[in-house]
């Protein structure tokens, strides 16, 4: 055996890492155009056609970005959670009960409120009832130490369900009574669109984006998360409540998918539906973990995952099994992921020096 | 260093001088050398480990012992040298092979399941791959834990055994497998003098079975207790190999430290104070929930340096870990928070406690002072890395403050946490240990700062398990049996074996 891998005393540069990443993601792409192939599908049309519906025009490029910003939010927030080895994996739940408390305010606000308190109202209330929602599974983790990857999960069916119920009973509006839908809410409320058919909440995303970084770099409160996650003992030592670090960091990363949901209300559907999110609040743990948490990384991840979604839509057009793109979305992340753990280790030629005894 | 011309110091390069006639060579290490990154750990290493003897290998921490140990057990592969065994070339790098030619290692961490029983752990070791493991030991095991004296209840499980059981456990299990080497790796640093006699009596019947035993350890006293040949490393090269008798714990210091000073510096001279720390009827339960502290109390003054003296498990360690704010406790402690101002605690186990291991030096040596001045809510970049050098360079941790601490080694741990706690020069300083399983240069460096703290009129108060070291350094000893403070002691005015006395047994 004249090859072995041995551990790295240092980790891999931004450039190294970037360019494993980059090795991993074309090795997906391979894989998923065999997987195409062997479906009996012509491959590089295929692939044509998912490009073409992610990235191929500037209307699917905005389109692909306004799907980023609720994907790239929830992630930030679960990256954010995990600064303190904490697994927030109901951020679609947290999003959902963003989502219905943005619409219970959109809906119940007077006429003629100027636009951005509206607005302003509209998200607040989406990222409270979001950090509300995480803070039920934060508080019993925080004071009996309930396992907050099972309460997130369970609390997303309730929020979803909640949803569900509401758009066909007490909030089901009369005139598309056929549908799960809530009545439109007030028009001041709607975010707006910026340039080309993107919306506003990409705003909020590389603000979010920002807030992930400052707690890497500088925050004493995410100083105090990261010591709490690398060693809980070392954090009662230095003097770091864990109640607080778990119920501040479970809640902002519910807040921020909260803010998901409200964005979607606002800027997207303008009311509350059923199946408001195809799984977003899921993919977000994908992405957070495609990019190792950080930020930037989850922007790119999350673009790219919204691209993968929406270009999934024109495989189907082009009559192509758009669960294609399922398998694709998870190739990525299991090639990814094998590029980024194998960058701890250096491989090693080595010339035998002995037989075994 | 001058030596006597009668012990020939092995010249690096050179193959290993012979063992005398009549002896068998287990093993040969030959031109051994390892680097991590820009450290050479081993340089141009050789020297024979002979069968049936005990091998005592010292140094400073750092000095290469553990690595060279490592590159024997296959957990290394060393950048150049080879390993014979019984005239046979060992294959370097894999585990599986120095096992199969018989090196078996123990090392600090003890390795075993502790929700098996004794023989199960045995068992998973001896019968791999079988689908249900033995339950009764079997003839063999029998004959040979008879022959080396082994005293193991092995239907109990791990988790119930004392720790000095544990490390039987795990030599028998090593010996078991089928180790012609043992190497022993720190072993009586978790252990209290009458289990390290027992321990030590095990070891001489395994060498006289015809085995071959390393110890590697800083207690000198211990070594040369027990060992037949002596190896001494110094930065990665060995210094000295040679038989054991003849040579005393002075001359064995200035092998393993060279030409550098190692003056003790004595204890504070007083005046003392007021109390700066006040203990009152203090109860406090150990992890499994025993009482570990009954009713102790006890006070610091300014200026004094106290040492709480004992058998190890005796309630030493949980008495300052209450006093240290990282176990709940009943009774009056006096500061009761230790995030009042200037009040250093330094707890016995580092990595986890002390220290996070996976953040960088600069972030640790910032670790519970994050909330005073110069620090608020933005932690300003160039603060923190002013901290981190003054820190550092308090007591010379050589590494890139960039670096994760896991990497670090105990001195350099040891030298980051008592860096940070003595930082803005504290009243108060409670130490569970500070001297644990450091060399002597490192652990004299570390007694001086205490006593200068203390001279300066800060109170001190360590618990310690080297006698001769409160001794020296403290102006009290208090004596810890069962969980109480059973007596007090002038230290330039007590009788050894009362003291002795005391401690195991609790009267004089």
């Amino acid at each position: 055996m004249p090859l072995r891998l041995e551990p790295r005393l240092s980790d891999p540069s931004t450039a190294e890492w970037a360019a494993r990443t980059a090795i991993g993601l074309l090795l997906a792409l391979l894989l998923a155009a065999l997987v195409i192939a062997l479906a009996g599908y012509d491959a590089p049309a295929a692939l044509a056609a998912l490009w073409r519906g992610a990235f191929g025009s500037p209307r699917a490029l905005a389109a692909t970005v306004n799907k980023a910003v609720p994907i790239g939010l929830c992630a930030m927030g679960i990256a954010l959670a995990y600064r303190a080895r904490l697994w927030n994996i109901g951020a679609e739940g947290q999003l959902y009960f963003g989502a219905f408390a943005a619409t219970g305010v959109g809906l119940a606000m007077p006429q003629g409120m100027p636009a951005a308190l509206a607005i302003a109202a509209v998200l607040l209330a989406g990222a409270m009832a979001g950090a509300a929602w995480a803070a039920l599974a934060a508080l019993p983790r925080a004071y009996l130490g309930m396992n907050e990857i099972l309460s997130t999960l369970m609390l997303t069916y309730v929020a979803i369900l909640w949803v569900d119920y509401l758009v066909v009973g007490p909030w089901a509006d009369p005139l598309t009574y056929s549908f799960p839908y809530s009545p439109p809410i007030a028009a001041a409320a709607r975010l707006g669109q910026l340039v080309g058919g993107m919306h506003g909440g990409v705003l909020l995303l590389a603000a979010a984006a920002l807030l992930l970084q400052a707690v890497d770099r500088g925050l004493r409160w995410g100083y105090e998360l990261r010591v709490a996650g690398d060693a809980p003992g070392a954090a009662l030592y230095g003097g770091i409540s864990p109640v607080r670090t778990i119920l501040t960091g479970l809640m902002l990363a519910g807040a921020l998918a909260g803010l998901a949901g409200a964005i979607e209300v606002s800027a997207s559907t303008g009311r509350l539906q059923a199946g408001l999110s195809p799984g977003y609040g899921f993919m977000a743990i994908l992405v957070a973990w495609l990019a190792a948490g950080n930020p930037l990384g989850i922007v790119l991840a999350a673009v790219l995952y919204a691209g993968l979604q929406n270009g999934g839509f024109a495989l189907q057009v082009a009559g192509i099994p758009p669960a294609i793109t399922v398998v694709l979305q998870a190739v990525l992340l299991l090639a990814a992921l094998a590029a980024v753990g194998l960058g701890r280790y250096r491989v090693k030629l080595f010339r035998r020096s002995g037989v075994a005894g | 260093m001058a030596e006597p011309a009668t012990d020939p110091p092995v010249a690096p390069g050179r193959p290993p001088l012979g063992a005398p006639a009549g002896q068998r060579e287990a093993v040969r290490i030959e031109g051994v050398s390892k680097r991590f990154g820009a450290l050479l750990a081993n340089d141009d290493v050789g020297f024979a480990i002979p069968a049936g003897r005990v091998l005592g290998l010292v140094g400073e921490n750092g000095a290469g012992k553990t690595t060279v140990m490592n590159v024997l057990a296959g957990l290394y592969l060393p950048d150049a040298g080879t390993v014979t065994i019984a005239g046979a070339p060992l294959r370097l790098g894999s585990p599986k092979a120095s096992v199969a030619a018989g090196i078996g290692m123990v090392h600090q961490q003890l390795k075993l399941v502790d929700t098996l029983t004794g023989i199960e752990n045995l068992s998973l070791a001896q019968h791999r791959g079988r689908l249900l493991q033995r339950s009764e030991a079997g003839p063999e095991l029998r004959a040979l834990m008879a022959e080396l004296g082994f005293e193991i209840d092995l239907s109990a499980q791990v988790w119930q055994m004392p720790l000095a059981i544990r490390q039987q456990l795990e030599i028998l299990r090593t010996l078991a497998i089928g180790a012609r080497l043992l190497i022993l790796d720190e072993p009586t640093s978790v252990l209290s003098p009458p289990e390290t006699v027992r321990l030590f009596r095990i070891v001489r019947r395994i060498a006289g079975s015809g085995r071959a035993v390393v110890l590697i350890s800083h207690k000198l006293g211990e070594v040369l207790g027990v060992a037949d040949e002596l190896v001494v490393m110094r930065g990665g090269r060995v210094v000295y190999q040679g038989p054991a008798h003849g040579v005393d714990v002075g001359r064995l210091a200035r092998l393993i430290v060279g030409d550098r000073d190692l003056g003790q510096g004595g204890r504070p001279a007083g005046p003392f104070g007021e109390p700066m720390l006040r203990v009152q009827d203090l109860t406090v339960e150990s992890d499994l929930g025993l009482a570990a502290v009954r009713g102790a109390s006890l006070s610091v003054r300014a200026g004094e340096l106290v040492a709480i003296v004992g058998v190890a498990g005796n309630g030493q360690t949980e008495l300052v870990q209450a006093i240290g704010g990282v176990r709940p406790y009943h009774g009056a402690i006096a500061p009761a928070a230790r995030h009042a101002r200037r009040f250093a605690y330094i707890p016995a186990q580092h990595l986890g406690v002390g220290l996070a291991p996976g953040m960088s030096i600069r972030d640790n040596a910032l670790l519970g002072q994050q909330r005073r001045p110069p620090f608020g809510w933005w932690l300003r970049r160039r603060s923190v890395e002013r901290r981190g050098r003054e820190v550092a360079d308090r007591f010379g941790v050589r590494a890139d403050l960039a670096s994760p601490v896991r990497w670090l080694s105990g001195g350099n741990l040891q030298r980051l946490v008592l860096g940070r706690e003595l930082h803005g020069d504290p009243a108060l300083i409670v130490a569970d240990y500070p001297t644990r399983g450091l060399d002597v240069a490192s652990a004299g460096q570390i007694r001086r700062a205490l006593v200068a703290r203390a001279s300066a009129g800060a109170a001190v108060l360590i618990s310690s398990e080297e006698l001769e070291e409160s001794l020296a350094i403290a102006n009290r000893i208090l004596v810890m049996h069962r969980g109480e403070i059973v007596a007090e002691h002038d230290p330039r005015r007590v009788d050894h074996g009362m003291l002795g006395r005391q401690m195991t047994t609790g009267r004089c």
